[in-house]
């Protein structure tokens, strides 16, 4: 029996094809661009070559992310904060906290022993504090954003970066530069502000360990190393979690078929 | 599932001796008060700008003064669709896009000609505000400013901080209430200045005696979504139940208007009908209503089975009504200064301390979560909802949404964000149904 | 280091350091010393002061605190100094603090007293300040509501306040607000005598420190700042309103002084609310409760119909012989943005020149604001020949 999920995400789309002994077989990611059906699509293939089957041999697929009702093909829908949950729950059986800082939202998400969310708290509405400050930063500084990270690690007199509008944080980092600030310190001022963003959210709904950090910033190591100073805990991270939004949707997919009805499958968005 | 959509089979509405009743006698009520607004206006008489917050009818009323409430107009464009024209109209004046959209939406009707969708919006004689929003008494001003009429500020010694007893034994019960009874009789004197009238007090006591009775009759109401099913949404019918609530507060009118609202809710329950075939999901409403998308908001909720079937809103928004309100007539004064306190204290700046209120909710509407609906526009209703969330959360185990949107302004509105967090907020109060059945 | 040097720094160490050294000094000196903090605008010190109290002023952490816990509490569009006072007691730096008044100004700083009591473990108390000034009922009231607050403030010190020390504190804190007068008429009369950031740090060391230290130094620099020789420049002469609350940084006021003189303001206004002093003979309690409603300064955040506040500034602009004015407000500052455009309108009904700004105590950039306000003088100070 094989099951599949689909995380659209604002910036990248993941997917992953996962057997009943709740293996990952394969991954596929993509740049999600305009088309979202598409990335979605693209994503799945990539999935289905890595683990070397073909599309009819996937039982169930479930879509996840904000485009999740644009994966067609898919059987049903499940938020990409449940499924964040259930992922990182599945990789780190321990989680109890997961911070998932996406392209466009950050969320905090305090889950149950099943990896079932109890509770959770979303970035406002504006994106400042998320992926996408580091976008600004990075193109500001014309700095690959996979490069920004190893860069912020070299920072010794980091800035306090303090605006709180992703539009703003252009100026404000041309600011410290014109001011003779180093380009380091500047943008571990920006990793500081979004660990800060981070960590008020984390608080919102309290943090208990093991906490796991998914998502595409995960892959940042001095977001990494900012949010374990934060929290005063050893943060989980693997090359995985990026995948953690797929894997949970897939997850769920899978209870769809063993159980028929999961904690999640009530919900309209599955009927 | 519970199998409850069974009870959704019952008697066609037709077959019901009350149905449409709310709904219909609703918009004639709102619709016969525009027309009193319009007509008073187009004769140059005097009309006064309240708040629902404290509109102070029962004065206003006793001198025949008709009541226009800015913030219900200011909805009322946003339901029609048109509240940016207004809106936009005062950010063009200099108001930032920082503040209360209810006040621009209102600037910009007065700066474009005051033509409402539902008629013609008049021009202040007199305003009363009270303290219990401070961006009402910067409002006023700018009326004040635009037309030179008195202003009123009923000022009321609200909600003092913890360990503070409320109450008629509090320690400055007294003091508080002199203070307000003080300066009713000081806007009595200003209601004879622009009326040219001698007060009446049995007028009063009239006025008074209807207000006794409505708020009996909102408390019923509000009481019968205990049911289960709840026979109606707070949020969508309950706006209804408020509106007539301070538009026709202290007339025989809204007072018979809740006895009818009241009487089709109870056919509602008997016949087991609620507002959704399938109640699944029972939630408290807090914060105020997002207008610009007023019924998807809703559906974005219904869709999983919700109803709101309690709302903090009909408790600041219908005047404080809810708490109960006894006047005493053989002393009206006094008494009006009391439970002007009471109700401002308890009701509309309790809302600053409101967990407590929350958690007797939860208990005795058998509540499964709690929606803080944070408005850009109102810090007096949204500053500290991510606060009382988590205390919630962590005290009481009451699960809590919070979402973020506005009354008013459209740009503020974000489908795809919103349905993110509430389909995540279900998903999750699911798994809690289903490790209870466990 | 000169003497106006060393007091300058003292001060600056008590105002700007988000630690509060001069607090901690206080209490060293006073163990088991109790200090109370209040929220903007206005407090009546005098009364935590006669109770032997330290009253002290919560106005946010400026830049230099960083918002971590705070934004979990609030919702966001409120403005930064309600977040930044939050996350002074979120992250334990006035755990000293036994007590937190705040006040209605507004609906978030009113809130903000809920959240602070289901966070902190002090009394939490609002002091319900009149808004109905004119009501021949409002100093009978207000006088209530002091004498409620002292009694919130006795059962912090155990020790009740004698009439005759409450006299007491009334002159000293008449001295002191005396002292901030005599600064404001330097900066209206000789403004090349003391720069914007001097006397803004002088004034707002007065609320974080014990005021006899700061009235001692207060008269000591000013002493000094007469006995300077600073040479007239040929500068624009402003007054800047918008600072009633929320504080702009003083990188902000920096830039302004580069460019113009401030001759006045309503920075800290709280401070220097009562604009005479208060009399000492009778009931010292209903004596500021008359001075806060009779002989006072006014604010966006205070209906006092005998004070509309565009003919306030008006005439602020016209005593200090201001030729322009700067209309700043905080940002997502209710009040002070609905003023601005009140203020603007007079303003220009005046042909007063102005410039509006949006400022944020958070703010580091100041390279926009720097060419604004240059352009501003600039159009003023040149004409085309």
């Amino acid at each position: 029996m094989l099951v599949a999920g689909v995380d659209v995400g604002s910036t990248q789309t993941k997917g992953v094809v996962i057997d009943d002994d709740r293996r990952i077989l394969g991954r596929g990611i993509t740049d999600t661009g305009a088309r979202l059906a598409e990335a979605g699509d693209a994503a799945f293939r990539l999935a289905l070559e890595g683990a070397g089957v073909a599309r009819d041999d996937v039982d169930f697929v479930i879509g996840t992310g904000y485009g999740r009702f644009r994966v067609e093909f898919g059987d049903a829908q499940v938020t990409e904060i449940s499924c964040h949950a259930r992922g990182a729950a599945h990789l780190f059986p321990r989680t109890r906290t997961v911070l998932d800082v996406g392209g466009q939202d950050t969320k905090a998400i305090k889950v149950g022993k099943g990896g079932e969310v109890l509770d959770f708290c979303m970035n406002d509405k504006c994106s400042a504090g998320t992926g996408r400050f580091l976008s600004a930063a990075s193109d500001a500084l014309e700095i690959p954003l996979g490069e920004l990270g190893a860069l912020a690690l070299t920072a010794r007199n980091p800035v306090n970066v303090t605006t709180t509008c992703t539009v703003f944080a252009e100026s404000e980092i041309l600011g410290w530069l014109a001011r003779g600030r180093r380009t380091e310190d500047v943008v571990m001022g920006v990793h500081q502000a979004i660990a800060a963003r981070s960590f008020s959210l984390l608080a919102r709904v309290g943090v208990e360990p093991e906490l796991t950090f998914t998502g595409g910033v995960a892959r940042n190591q001095a977001m990494v190393a900012l949010i374990g100073e934060l929290t005063d805990l050893r943060v989980n991270a693997s090359e995985d979690t990026h995948y953690c939004g797929a894997v949970g949707a897939a997850l769920y997919a899978l209870d769809r078929l063993l159980v028929g009805a999961p904690a999640a499958g009530e919900g309209s968005a599955l009927r | 599932m519970t199998g409850k959509g069974a009870s959704g089979i019952a008697p066609a509405s037709s077959e019901l001796k009350h149905a449409g009743a709310t709904r219909r006698e609703g918009r004639r009520l709102i619709d016969q008060w525009w027309q009193e607004l319009s007509a008073a206006d187009a004769e140059a008489r005097p009309v006064a700008n309240v708040f629902v917050m404290g509109s102070i009818a029962e004065v206003l009323r006793a001198f025949d003064i008709p009541m226009s409430f800015p913030e219900i107009a200011a909805l009322q464009t946003a339901i029609r669709g048109k509240s940016m024209d207004y809106l936009l109209a005062a950010e063009d004046q200099g108001y930032s896009p920082d503040i209360c959209a209810y006040v621009k939406v209102d600037v910009g009707l007065h700066v474009t000609g005051r033509e409402h969708p539902h008629g013609r919006l008049p021009k202040p004689s007199l305003v009363v505000s009270t303290n219990m929003c401070n961006t009402y008494i910067k409002w006023s001003e700018i009326w004040e400013r635009m037309y030179g009429c008195p202003l009123f500020v009923l000022d009321i010694p609200g909600w003092r901080g913890t360990g503070f007893e409320y109450g008629v034994n509090g320690g400055s019960f007294r003091s508080d209430c002199a203070y307000v009874q003080g300066q009713l009789r000081e806007l009595i004197v200003m209601c004879e200045q622009v009326t040219g009238r001698a007060f009446d007090v049995d007028r009063l006591r009239e006025v008074m005696g209807e207000v006794n009775r409505m708020s009996e009759m909102y408390r019923e109401i509000l009481a019968e979504n205990k049911n289960r099913p709840a026979p109606f949404n707070s949020l969508t019918e309950g706006v209804v139940h408020m509106g007539v609530a301070n538009a026709y507060r202290g007339h025989p009118e809204g007072s018979r208007f809740m006895e009818a609202a009241r009487d089709e809710l109870r056919e509602r329950v008997h016949a087991g009908i609620g507002p959704i075939p399938d109640e699944r999901f029972r939630l408290l409403f807090v914060g105020p209503a997002c207008y610009t998308n007023f019924r998807r908001f809703v559906e974005m909720f219904e869709e999983w089975g919700a109803v709101f079937v309690a709302a903090e809103y009909a408790s600041y928004g219908g005047g404080g009504l809810d708490r109960g309100i006894h006047y005493d007539l053989a002393r009206p004064i006094e008494s009006l200064a009391e439970q002007i306190l009471l109700s401002s204290q308890t009701s509309f700046s309790g809302i600053f301390h409101s967990h407590q209120w929350q958690t007797g909710v939860v208990r005795d509407w058998s509540v499964d979560g709690i929606c803080f609906h944070g408005v850009k526009s109102c810090r007096t209703t949204s500053t500290g909802l991510p606060d009382a969330r988590e205390w919630l959360m962590r005290n009481e185990n009451i699960p809590g949404l919070f979402i973020q949107s506005d009354l008013v302004d459209a740009r503020l509105w974000a489908e795809a964000q919103l349905k993110n967090r509430i389909d995540a907020f279900f998903e999750s109060l699911q798994g809690r149904k289903a490790s209870a059945r466990r | 280091m000169s003497e106006l040097a060393d007091i300058l720094e003292r001060c600056t160490s008590a105002a700007e350091d988000p630690s509060f050294p001069a607090v901690r000094e206080w209490l060293d000196a006073h163990p088991g010393g109790k200090v109370l903090g209040h929220f903007q605008v206005y407090f009546p010190e005098e009364i935590a002061h006669a109770a032997g109290m330290l009253p002290i002023k919560l106005m946010g952490g400026g830049t230099g605190v960083q918002i971590r816990r705070a934004d979990a509490h609030i919702a966001a569009f409120v403005c930064s100094i309600v977040r930044s006072t939050l996350e002074l007691a979120l992250s334990g730096r006035i755990d000293f603090m036994s007590m937190f008044v705040t006040h209605p100004i507004c609906d978030a700083a009113r809130h903000s007293c809920g959240v602070w009591a289901r966070n902190f473990a002090g009394d939490c108390q609002i002091l319900y300040f009149p808004h109905n000034a004119t009501s021949t009922h409002a100093a009978e009231y207000l006088t209530g509501e002091y004498r409620r607050i002292a009694g919130a403030i006795e059962a912090q010190t155990g020790r009740s306040i004698a009439d005759e020390a409450l006299r007491e504190s009334i002159e000293l804190f008449n001295e002191s607000r005396r002292l901030l007068r005599d600064l404001y008429a330097i900066k209206r009369e000789r403004p090349w005598l003391v720069t914007a950031v001097e006397a803004y740090t002088l004034t707002r060391a007065a609320g974080f420190m014990p005021r006899e230290e700061h009235t001692t130094l207060l008269r000591r620099a000013l002493a000094l700042i007469e006995e300077r020789e600073a040479k007239r420049q040929d500068r624009i002469r402003v007054v800047f309103e918008g600072g009633f609350c929320e504080q702009p940084p003083l990188d902000l006021l920096a830039v302004l002084q580069d460019v113009c003189y401030i001759v006045d303001d309503d920075l800290l206004i709280g401070l220097r609310w009562l604009t005479e002093d208060v009399p000492t003979s009778g009931d010292p309690l209903e004596n500021l409760a008359r001075s806060y409603l009779g002989t006072s300064s006014y604010s966006p955040v205070q209906r006092d119909p005998r004070k509309p506040k565009e003919h306030m500034l008006l005439r602020r602009i016209r005593e200090s012989g201001a030729e322009a004015a700067i209309v700043a407000s905080a940002k997502m500052c209710e009040p002070g943005l609905e003023e601005q455009v009140g203020y603007a309108q007079a303003l220009d009904e005046a042909g007063i020149p102005h410039l509006i700004m949006e400022f944020e105590e958070k703010m580091v950039v100041f390279e926009q604001v720097r060419m604004e306000a240059e352009t501003f003088a600039e159009s003023l100070l040149f004409e085309f020949a």
